[in-house]
Order: C-alpha cells, then sequence, then structure tokens
C-alpha cells in the first residue's frame, strides 16, 4: 500500500514537474561518436529538460520529422533542409556547427589532386577501390555531388563498393579493404583501428555545415524551440566547444559559426 | 493502414529487381555452404557424443548447450576480431567477404547440428542401444548404423541449422559489411532498406526469407515422411 502510494506520489511529480523530455534525431556521424549526447547532457543540466537522441541517415531524420515523430532534428544536407524549412515544417532554425568531410585512403598511396573533384576523378582513373553509403545520409549526398562533378558514373563501375549502412561500418570496409571513402571528420576521428589517412584534400566543396531545426506542432515544441535556441547562445557555444574536448581530445572537430548578432 | 497496404503492394513489384535475385543467390550460397559444411562435421561429433562414453564428454555436452543459444553479435564480434588486418588471422585477408559469412553462419550452425544429433541418438531405446553394443563393432561403424536408425532427427537438425543461419542478422552484418553485389544478403538487406524507410522492398525480401523457410522445411519434412 504505502508502496503504491509512493509510486502514485513519483508519478504525480513527473507529470506536473513540467520537465518535458525533448526527442532529438541527428545524423548517425553526430550520434555514433556520441557528440550530441555529450552536448545535450550540458543543456539537461542548465535546464532540467531530458533530451533523448536517436541517430538516423539525413533523409530518413527528415521523414521522421515530418511525421512529427521527433522534437528536433541535426541535419547536414542544405537542399533538403531547405526543402523542409520552405514547407513551413521548422519552427526555428539555425547552422549550429561545422565540420568538414576527409577523403581517406590506404596509408601510402598519395592523391596528387587538391580539389575535391580532381580527387574523384583520380580516384577513378587508379580505378579506387573506393567505399560509398548510399543510404540517404549527408554524407553519401555530398558523395553523389561530387562524383557527377567530377563526371564519374561511380556506383555503376566495379570498384565501387556500396555498403548501405552508416558511417562507422562503411569506415571498417574502406580500412579493411584499403578502399578510399568520403567520411565526416567526427567519425573519422572517433573510429578505432582504421588503417585509412586522410588525404588532406582541402576544399570548400568538403565543408560540412549541421543546422538544427525544431519541428513545428510537436508536444514539445516550446522545449525543442529553446534547445535550438539554446545552441546557438553563449552557453551552447561553450557546451559544444567543451563536448568536442571530451570526445576528441582537440577543441576544432565541429567549429561553431560566428556569433549571431540580433 | 495506408502505409501498410502501400508496402504490400510496392513488396510484391520489388520482387522482379534483378538485384533482389542476386541477393537471394548469395543468401542460398552463404547459408547452404555453412549449414552443409556444419552437418559434416557435426553429424560424426553429434553422433560420438550421444552413443560415447570418453574423457571430456560433459565437458562437451555443456559446450554444445551453450553453443546452442550463442548471441549471433558476439559470435560476429569475435570472428571480426580474429580476421580485422592487424589480428591473428588478418593475414588472410577475410573480412568483409562471402567467406567471412559462411564461417560466422558455421559457427552459429555447428552447436546445433552437434546437439540435436546427440539428443536424438541419446533418446533411442535402451534395447536399441544394447543391441548395438551387443554387435561389437568398432565406433565408427557403431555410430553408422545408430545415425541410420535416427536419419529423420538428422534432418531436423539440418533443418534447424539452416533455419537459424539463413535468419540471422547480428554476424553476416559485422562480418560481411552489406556490400552490394559482394555480402549483401536478404536479413541485411531488410535491415538496410527498413532503416531508410523503404517499407516495401524491405517487406519484399522479408516475403523471399519466409518462402525460402517453407521451402526447406516442408521438402525437409516430406523427406522424412517418405520413409
Amino acid at each position: 500500500m504505502r508502496l503504491g502510494l509512493a509510486v502514485a506520489g513519483l508519478m504525480l511529480v513527473a507529470a506536473c514537474g513540467g520537465n518535458q523530455a525533448i526527442l532529438v534525431a541527428a545524423g548517425t556521424t553526430l550520434v555514433d561518436s556520441g557528440f550530441v549526447e555529450e552536448v545535450a547532457g550540458d543543456f539537461t543540466a542548465q535546464t532540467g529538460t531530458d533530451v533523448d537522441v536517436i541517430g538516423e541517415a539525413t533523409a530518413q531524420v527528415l521523414a521522421l520529422a515530418r511525421s512529427g515523430s521527433v522534437d528536433v532534428t541535426i541535419t547536414h544536407a542544405p537542399d533538403l533542409e531547405a526543402e523542409f524549412e520552405a514547407d513551413g515544417l521548422a519552427s526555428r532554425s539555425a547552422t549550429v556547427f561545422t565540420s568538414r568531410f576527409v577523403i581517406a585512403g590506404p596509408p601510402g598511396v598519395e592523391l596528387e589532386a587538391r580539389s575535391a573533384v580532381t580527387a574523384f576523378q583520380e580516384i577513378a582513373s587508379r580505378q579506387g577501390p573506393f567505399v560509398g553509403r548510399e543510404d540517404g545520409s549527408g554524407t553519401s549526398l555530398v558523395e553523389s555531388a561530387i562524383w557527377q562533378l567530377a563526371e564519374v558514373d561511380a556506383p555503376a563501375q566495379s570498384w565501387y563498393l556500396s555498403t548501405g549502412q552508416g558511417m562507422g561500418l562503411t569506415l571498417q570496409v574502406a580500412s579493411e579493404r584499403s578502399a578510399f571513402v568520403l567520411a565526416e571528420l567526427g567519425t573519422f576521428l572517433s573510429t578505432g583501428e582504421l588503417a585509412l589517412v586522410d588525404s588532406d584534400v582541402d576544399d570548400p566543396a568538403l565543408q560540412n555545415s549541421y543546422r538544427a531545426m525544431s519541428v513545428v506542432g510537436t508536444e514539445s515544441s516550446t522545449a525543442a524551440d529553446s534547445f535550438v535556441g539554446w545552441l546557438v547562445s553563449a552557453d551552447g557555444r561553450a557546451a559544444i566547444e567543451r563536448a568536442n574536448v571530451e570526445i576528441f581530445d582537440r577543441p576544432d572537430v565541429y567549429r561553431t559559426p560566428a556569433p549571431l548578432r540580433d | 493502414m495506408d502505409l501498410i497496404l502501400d508496402a504490400i503492394a510496392d513488396a510484391f513489384a520489388s520482387l522482379s529487381d534483378p538485384e533482389l535475385i542476386e541477393v537471394v543467390a548469395l543468401t542460398l550460397v552463404v547459408s547452404g555452404l555453412a549449414a552443409i559444411s556444419s552437418l559434416a562435421l557435426g553429424v560424426p561429433v553429434g553422433a560420438a557424443l550421444g552413443l560415447g562414453r570418453f574423457r571430456g564428454r560433459g565437458t562437451l555436452r555443456v559446450a554444445v548447450d551453450v553453443g546452442m543459444g550463442l548471441p549471433p553479435v558476439l559470435v560476429g564480434l569475435a570472428l571480426l576480431l580474429l580476421l580485422w588486418r592487424s589480428g591473428p588471422l588478418g593475414s588472410l585477408r577475410l573480412t568483409f567477404t562471402p567467406t567471412a559469412m559462411v564461417m560466422a553462419q558455421f559457427l552459429l550452425a555447428l552447436p546445433i547440428v552437434v546437439g540435436l544429433t546427440a539428443s536424438v541418438i541419446e533418446s533411442l531405446p535402451a534395447a536399441a542401444l544394447e543391441q548395438l553394443e551387443a554387435l561389437k563393432l568398432n565406433r565408427v561403424d557403431r555410430s553408422r548404423l545408430a545415425l541410420v536408425e535416427v536419419w529423420p532427427g538428422v534432418v531436423g537438425a539440418a533443418v534447424a541449422a539452416f533455419g537459424r543461419v539463413v535468419s540471422e542478422v547480428g554476424a553476416v552484418l559485422i562480418v560481411g559489411g552489406n556490400i552490394s553485389g559482394e555480402t549483401r544478403v536478404l536479413t541485411t538487406l531488410i535491415v538496410q532498406e527498413s532503416r531508410q524507410a523503404r517499407f516495401g522492398p524491405a517487406l519484399g525480401a522479408g516475403i523471399v526469407l519466409l518462402v525460402i523457410s517453407l521451402i526447406v522445411n516442408v521438402s525437409l519434412s516430406r523427406i522424412r515422411g517418405a520413409r
């Protein structure tokens, strides 16, 4: 009886406490390394709002958001995000941090090319091998865009391996098969035991920019809006910098954009 | 409801996809080889275990019982560690190949074949076992005679082994990598398609998997019934 009362009391506290939990869906690149959870932990500590994080490919994240299943999205596909916002589905949105894509390959094989497109052409002329994701992720969209600019129909080639899976597994396959791969920097750094090196191709085309959007009309939309606002606030930026050091031992994997003036 | 009806309609449309046929072929080859090789080793070992009085029999029995319930992801992880290029068997270069998938499924199927074969032999009537003893045959011939007695049970072990490996996803995803045209099988295809919310093709692959299980089960039980 006492136990029953205690349980009922706890449930009442939980229901009245106003501690809305929000569900954040982010690209697997951000979730596999634990980065988003690390950042969200600070938001919970500061506001008392619990944040649950799930990782899916960008296209899937936005599909979940369209069905109203998640409160906040963090993705990296500018075209799909613009479409989402144009459809009036985002209540609040902001570019929250940027990283870059890495063209990685087997150690000892150096690419001469210094731009993304010429690097892909060089990979094609040496017949790869190249491992792609083809899973609707932001990374795979960027990869196909570069292949298109390079005028190579890579997925049709015998040297092109497609995993249809997340960044971590794709990096493993590339490493074990001595293949090239387009990887997002954070996942590249956080995946262990890889025999792959960054080719250091530095090209604006390899910039990777993450946008957070709160979804219109979900149950926790107020908390979702404040989470997106917090990410670009001084507190949020500090949390992002701290999470970088915590997870990657360096401050500059995910960089916050220049402060916005309201 | 529309979601489900659409998925079912798309599922049937996806059945004529040539890529799916390639995936089905690889699925049958990988799981078929795993089942056959586990039978080749598992039936003699199972017979010895069922008949024998030898040292270490109790330990082997426990190991087999544990092995019958091994989590596929754990088998996948262990094999990946062994085969990883900087690991003990790395020089074989087998990570993310169909061979690695057959190895994983063989390890999953083997304890089932051994355990079930031993069980059917142990369940022979005491009189039959005594008769076998009385014939004073060597071990191999005795096992052979016992297996002839219980062969429908061995067929059952084959069905169970194939059924387990053809439907598991954990091990083949970890050691295979779901590479298109190389290591993609029905179960890993279903994972891939459902993660991308392409429910039609996911369900289509699921239907094929179900049909394969049905065909195998029905044909093997007919073999058993024909006795």
